[in-house]
């Protein structure tokens, strides 16, 4: 069994993104973390200031185990990058429930700052891109049979695990 | 056309292009209307060309007496030829139109249309009287009924086209019009010639105009057209016509095709100017001759015109030699000098050479000031920065500020000839080399890819005189080929000296062109997709015993609606005209159900596994069964009905995605848990689900403004994700009967914006659906 699955995410754009309070210029980047090792990092959006859109997909290698995704949004500094809002989102939000597997969410989070302020919003859209051995895109409603007056059963719905259970595998 | 005027033949002359050669055959179509088969036969087998036509009337009338007591007139017209003797004889009536005084007759009559003679026709208007009603209108005696009016016409046309130029005002000036072709309805007229400064250039809108010539000179306008001399040159490749349109005072300003035009011959022949030869190397050879006759005066006399004054100021016979400077103006108001030209030698029209530089600074207004010097002979021989300037003559002063905030206007240009804005860019402060954002337009706003389009670019002032620094004129299709190329297009303004003259002002260019199809919602609908009702009804205590009057849930055995009822009526019948399978999910909250516990989802219909029921009328009788089995408990919470909403809405997914799911709650009260209730709502934003919600009774319903989100704050769950779209809208029951305008009108007013952006957000376009295969649901 493979050990990650593909997310397809696209950092689409921020809203009302500050820097020490005062509204981001320009040059804005998003990083996205699954887990500590690993991360991801966008181009930087020139002429957005404040309303940066980036557009930019990012193919996500996510580890079975993880349970979210960290999005954090960070501007240019004469030292570096400094971090100016983060996101945290659940897996559960894209993952389960009752869409097809392969169900393109948009999605928007409230950023937060470091002192746990409100900065914002990002605005993204995921995919999961499931592994093809245990591809499913919809429960799967069985076929009564034709039994004729006999006939006492139902129907039953089938759930592919990996739908309801993703992180088992 | 009727009346004797003084040189009539001069006024039927063509005007304002070159005569020539006649060398086209006029060609005669025998019209289609009416046509006579057997008539036509018979003529043709004995060797007879048609002489004649058969058109067909339309009539209207506006403004008719009122003749009858209790009600309008009841018109109808009835149409005459005036025979030679002057006696009238019937060509054919209209119908008769019920109670109007402006009525639009449907019947039309039949003329036959000779070519040769000129045939006066004659309208009577009568009021048919009520007791003829039931009677054809051929056996309507006419002495019966009231005479309402007359009115003559001739039934011929003497059609000259003008050809007009829009001009920049907007308005249009005449360029030139044909000679007038007597009685003809598929006249052809002698060749025009223009000139390019007649029209301007080959993409200026000119608008044609075909009128019937009337002696008095009140013309009467039978049709007109817009085309610019390249569309004209390519109907004329295309062999085809152009549809000679004029706008209908009735029917709703609709245009009513009235003839169509053709071009039959096209020919552009370049007429090179005056500085065209001199560009490419004609020369003027100059030659002087100067007067030495007694009559200029003694030279030596100082009111000799040939006086040589010592002081270096020029007489007659001699001219200028100007220098420039240029200041920048600072705070205090003193004057800096950062730069001076060289002398132009004996020029009243200099182009400087040496060029001036200046810093040009983005945060800051610079005032420029420059003075002209006429620079004295004696000094010619020193560098340019010894002159001293108050030894020189000084010509002159001007100022101008080395800064721009730049904004375009696009506007369209509409049919009378004027323009209409439709939409500018936001303003780049200080910057001569703007980038503005995208634009979107939408069609309903540009007319057609074609349409000349006016882009003006103005200098921001805040005063609101913005100064027009240029402008251009480009068609949707022009701005495409413009970003396809990489090219710019020049931005130019009409110089008030020059002899208005073009004066390049700078380049635009394109830097992105897409063009998206944006379908409407009954597009959607057209093509298979669905809409699905579901509806929540709020069964707690504030409603009040259902059994009392006064209960919002009373009731009422004369049939008399309740407010619950009338929602599920109005919306339910709306909806329900969009939904193909006409079975709703219908469910009510907190009330208490047979086995005594609180649900704030329970099935309608009383069934234990299945909440559907058949149509708006299964939905009443599962309502009011409900109230008998339910007892009215508390609180009003809406997240479990709002989940299984999005559940089916999400479920359906699998299966297709031409399902768009609205959920009607109707409730009495304030919310007790508002934060559950965004939760389920920022949950189900990314669906396909509206949400629209009643506001029942007499409560305060602010917090229910907050679901609805319309002032743009989106929705927050208490996880931190915030709603990917607005599903809510929300309308005060009592709010529609104030205002008298319906509840479904309220209601359902954001419900078609809510899908497409649904739609669009995925990129989903109607098409005949099918079930969805791994990644149907694409972005």
């Amino acid at each position: 069994m493979s050990t990650s699955y593909t997310l397809e995410i696209t950092v689409i754009s921020g809203e009302n993104i500050r820097k020490n309070r005062k509204p981001v210029k320009k040059d804005a980047f998003v990083v996205i973390r699954t887990d500590s090792h690993k991360f991801y990092t966008t181009k930087m959006d020139a002429g957005g200031g404040s309303y940066p859109a980036w557009n930019e997909k990012v193919a996500v290698d996510m580890p079975m185990h993880a349970r979210f995704i960290t999005v954090e949004v960070q501007c240019k500094t004469s030292g570096g990058s400094k971090t100016v809002g983060t996101a945290r989102v659940p897996l559960s939000d894209f993952v389960g429930g009752y869409v097809p597997q392969n169900y393109l969410h948009f999605l928007s989070y409230r950023l937060r700052d470091c002192n746990g302020e409100r900065n914002g919003i990002i605005n993204i859209s995921v995919r999961a891109k499931v592994p093809e051995y245990a591809s499913c895109s919809r429960a799967e409603i069985g076929v009564p049979l034709a039994l004729g007056e006999t006939y006492s059963g139902g129907v039953v719905t089938g759930v592919p695990i990996w739908c309801a259970y993703p992180a088992k595998f | 056309m009727g009346n004797c005027f003084s040189d009539m033949q001069g006024g039927k002359q063509a005007v304002g292009g070159v005569q020539q050669r006649s060398t086209v055959a006029a060609t005669s179509d025998p019209n289609n209307a009416g046509h006579n088969d057997a008539v036509e036969f018979f003529y043709r087998s004995r060797g007879l060309q048609q002489l004649f036509a058969q058109i067909e009337l339309s009539l209207s009338a506006s403004d008719l007496l009122d003749r009858d007591i209790t009600s309008k007139s009841d018109p109808m017209a009835v149409v005459y030829a005036k025979q030679r003797d002057g006696k009238l004889k019937e060509l054919g009536r209209t119908e008769v139109v019920l109670n109007s005084l402006n009525p639009n007759w449907i019947e039309k009559v039949t003329v036959t249309f000779q070519f040769e003679i000129v045939q006066p026709l004659v309208f009577h208007v009568y009021d048919v009287d009520t007791k003829f009603h039931n009677l054809p209108v051929k056996m309507l005696k006419l002495e019966d009924q009231d005479f309402l009016g007359e009115a003559t016409c001739v039934l011929a046309e003497d059609p000259f086209l003008r050809i007009s130029r829009i001009i920049e005002s907007g308005g249009s000036v005449p360029i030139c019009k044909t000679e007038v072709v007597n009685n003809n309805l598929n006249p052809t007229w002698k060749p025009l010639c223009l000139s390019m400064q007649q029209f301007g250039s080959n993409d200026n809108p000119l608008i044609i105009e075909c009128f019937d010539f009337n002696g008095s000179g009140n013309h009467v306008l039978i049709g007109k057209l817009q085309k610019s001399i390249a569309d004209l040159g390519k109907l004329h490749e295309g062999r085809s016509g152009s549809n000679l349109t004029i706008t209908s005072s009735h029917h709703g300003h609709e245009k009513v095709l009235k003839g169509q035009l053709f071009v039959d011959q096209f020919r552009e022949k370049e007429q090179y100017s005056f500085l065209d030869y001199v560009a490419s190397g004609f020369e003027l050879n100059f030659m002087v001759a100067v007067d030495f006759t007694a009559s200029n005066g003694d030279p030596r006399n100082p009111d000799s015109l040939h006086y040589i004054d010592p002081s270096g100021r020029l007489n007659s016979y001699q001219r200028s030699d100007p220098m420039a400077v240029v200041y920048a103006k600072q705070r205090d108001g003193k004057l800096k000098e950062l730069g001076r030209t060289e002398v132009v030698l004996n020029s009243l029209n200099p182009n400087w050479i040496e060029k001036v530089t200046v810093t040009f600074q983005f945060e800051i207004v610079q005032p420029l000031v420059f003075h002209v010097y006429d620079v004295d002979t004696k000094f010619h021989n020193l560098p340019v920065k010894m002159l001293k300037l108050e030894d020189q003559d000084f010509l002159g002063e001007a100022t101008c500020v080395l800064a721009e905030d730049p904004f375009l206007r696009i506007s369209r240009i509409i049919e009378s000839g004027g323009s209409v804005p439709i939409c500018k860019t936001e303003v780049v402060n200080n910057n001569l080399n703007p980038t503005w954002k995208p634009l979107c337009l939408s069609m309903q706003q540009f007319g057609s890819n074609d349409n000349p389009l006016i882009i003006e670019c103005f200098d921001f002032n805040g005063s609101g005189n913005h100064v027009l620094i240029g402008k251009l004129q480009k068609s949707i299709a022009d701005l495409g080929k413009l970003h396809e190329g990489r090219s710019g297009s020049n931005l130019t303004i009409t110089s008030s000296h020059h002899g208005h003259e073009k004066v390049l002002k700078g380049q635009l260019f394109v830097d992105q062109f897409r063009e998206k199809e944006q379908y409407s919602f009954l597009d959607y609908v057209a093509s298979g997709f669905e809409l699905n009702f579901m509806v929540a009804v709020d069964f707690t205590a504030s409603n009040g015993d259902p059994r009392n009057p006064d209960s919002l849930h009373y009731i009422d055995p004369s049939g008399r609606l309740n407010s619950y009822q009338r929602a599920i009526m109005e919306v339910g019948k709306v909806i329900q005209f969009y939904d193909t399978d006409k079975r709703f999910p219908a469910w009510g909250f907190g009330g208490r159900t047979y086995d005594g516990t609180i649900s704030h989802r329970f099935n309608l219909n009383g069934s234990a596994s299945d909440f559907e029921v058949e149509g708006v009328d299964g939905i009443m009788a599962a309502y009011a069964s409900a109230l008998r089995n339910v007892a009215l408990a508390g609180p009003t919470l809406f997240g479990q009905v709002i989940n299984t909403a999005a559940e089916i809405a999400g479920q359906s997914l699998s299966y297709n995605n031409n399902k768009y799911f609205v959920l009607l709650i109707i409730t009495d009260g304030v919310l007790t848990d508002l934060q559950e209730t965004k939760d389920a709502l920022v949950r189900a934003s990314d669906l396909p689900l509206s949400i629209l919600i009643v506001g029942v009774g007499g409560a305060d319903f602010g917090q229910m403004e907050v679901l609805d989100a319309d002032n743009g704050q989106r929705l927050e769950s208490s996880t931190g994700r915030v709603a990917t779209h607005d599903i809510v809208q929300f309308v005060p029951m009592r709010d529609v009967h104030d205002r008298q305008i319906s509840v479904v009108q309220a209601l359902l007013e954001e419900l078609p914006g809510q899908f497409l952006t649904y739609m669009r957000s995925r990129d989903i376009q109607p098409r005949p659906f099918h079930v969805a295969q791994t990644g149907q649901t694409s972005g």
